[in-house]
């Protein structure tokens, strides 16, 4: 089927299915919840309607999790040695992608000069770091849980 | 029960990942579909008959 989001999609035809699901549902919420913030800034408070700007971020968000918590990220791994392999390559991952992180937010913020930035942006880029390792190692948990059930050697 | 299209592979010498390559789906999407968790459409379902030599009804229809 022709679709200008196509470019978005898995090319495997059951991850395929999936993600248009998840899609699906991120937009049912987002519409449900934009409907609320809606008839609240009506009848309620006047000021919530900015809120409706964290709607395209929570739907990205929702697509995301949802495929990882559907094990479709590491759709080739099952064996155990595999899985203690990713796990490794996982760590060095999620500390490189860190510490791009903190390069990055010190050059932008000029904390290389300036030592409370440079402590803050430290900070920021460990919680960066925690998130980034936990949501890799749940997704690959997920993964290697979903597979060695379906594949047979 | 076993899937026939399993018994199929297994007879012809594949393996899962190298039957998903030349479908060009992931082995995940096989071997879901060998423990009938995913419904393939028709397309999957005749790359599948032709990558093992079967006809679509030595596959994938159900005997009573």
């Amino acid at each position: 089927m022709r679709s200008f989001i196509n470019f978005m999609l898995p090319k495997d035809e059951y991850q395929r299915l999936k993600v248009l699901y998840f899609i699906a549902e991120a937009a049912v919420i987002v519409m449900i919840t934009m409907t609320i913030i809606s008839l609240l800034d009506i009848f309620l408070f006047d000021w919530i309607l900015w809120l409706a700007w964290i709607l395209p971020w929570l739907m990205a968000l929702y697509v995301f999790f949802r495929y990882a918590f559907a094990g479709l990220e590491y759709s080739d791994m099952s064996k155990e040695q595999q899985y203690k392999n990713r796990k490794r390559k996982s760590l060095k991952t999620a500390t490189a992608t860190a510490i791009l992180f903190y390069l990055l937010s010190l050059t932008i913020s000029g904390g290389f000069t300036n030592k409370a930035i440079a402590l803050d942006k430290l900070g920021l880029a460990i919680t960066f770091f925690i998130f980034f390792y936990a949501f890799d190692r749940f997704s690959l948990a997920r993964s290697y849980r979903k597979n060695k059930d379906i594949y047979d050697e | 029960m076993t899937h026939k299209m399993k018994v199929k592979r297994v007879e012809k010498g594949m393996t899962q990942a190298e039957l998903a390559e030349r479908v060009g789906v992931t082995r995940q999407t096989i071997g879901l579909i060998e423990k009938e968790q995913y419904n393939p459409s028709l397309k999957l379902c005749v790359a599948i008959a032709k990558e093992l030599g079967q006809t679509l009804d030595d596959l994938f229809w159900e005997e009573d």
